[in-house]
């Protein structure tokens, strides 16, 4: 069980990198999307930090999303969502906002 | 809303206390059950769409869970649980992946926080004539089913 769930987890890992942009964002639909998604940079930034223990991640593919999520912070210090949507929550980007903090508290990693 | 009080609540923001409050006058509260609603207008209800706002309603409720349990606010939290408990289908899933994966992470939180709270329950049970039977909850055992028969004639 154990075994088939990191085995998973790499073959998910090897995945997810297709949908990685060289801007070190991500989106649904790969490379041919033309806007990095927001939501889905921070989902995989929260993702990969915690599969982190149990399967190789590259800390480089971490950083660069971060850098990502930090680079579209806009002046008032929320977050829009650039690419496809995919949250639901339909709240002038509060949620959005908490989200990215989220990936971004949970990147500090503890010395 | 609800995402925005757990992230300021993992943060310990000071702001926590006065979200925590409007999420709760935001609630629904039924049968012992409280949940958020984002309301779909009734002309969709009907609609294949419908089921995307359940969905919804699952990450937001789930988002509010983890930001009680967040603040170690258990039995506030308890109604939540519930709630969600009785979201899910036959297959222990959601709607959804996403609001799954934010369900399951609620309902396993409360599972840590409130399995390590070092409960002690005793539960006392009197029915028929001066028949009384108590069952004891603790850390141990607060994950296996305890079962009384009660004699036929008094049902």
């Amino acid at each position: 069980m154990e075994l088939s769930a990191t085995r998973n987890l790499a073959v998910g890992y090897q995945r997810l990198l297709y949908y990685r942009h060289e801007n070190g964002a991500f989106s649904a639909f790969g490379l041919s999307a033309k806007q990095s998604s927001t939501w889905l940079t921070a989902y995989v930034a929260r993702s990969l930090r915690q599969a982190a223990p149990y399967v190789q991640v590259d800390e480089h593919v971490l950083q660069s999303a971060l850098a990502y999520l930090a680079s579209v912070q806009s002046p008032g210090g929320g977050y829009e969502e650039r690419g496809d949507i995919f949250e639901q929550f339909d709240d002038g980007g509060i949620s959005l906002t908490a989200f990215v903090t989220l990936a971004m508290m949970e990147n500090v990693v503890r010395q | 809303m609800a995402l925005g009080t757990y992230v300021l609540s993992r943060a310990n923001h000071n702001a926590k206390a006065a979200f925590l409050q409007r999420l709760d006058a935001l609630a629904i509260n039924r049968d012992g059950r409280k949940w958020w609603n984002k309301t779909a207008p009734t002309n969709e209800q009907q609609s294949p769409w419908y089921n995307a706002t359940r969905s919804v309603n699952i990450e937001i409720s789930a988002y509010a869970a983890l930001a009680l349990l967040e603040n170690n606010l258990v039995g506030d939290a308890l109604p939540v649980l519930n709630w969600l408990m009785d979201q899910r289908n036959a297959f222990g899933g959601f709607v959804g992946s996403q609001d799954t994966v934010v369900g399951l992470q609620a309902l396993l939180m409360f599972a840590e926080r409130f399995s390590s709270q070092g409960n002690n329950v005793q539960i006392g049970f009197q029915y028929g004539e001066g028949a009384e039977t108590i069952l004891n909850v603790n850390a141990e055992n607060s994950l296996a089913l305890q079962s009384v028969e009660v004699s036929l004639r008094l049902v």
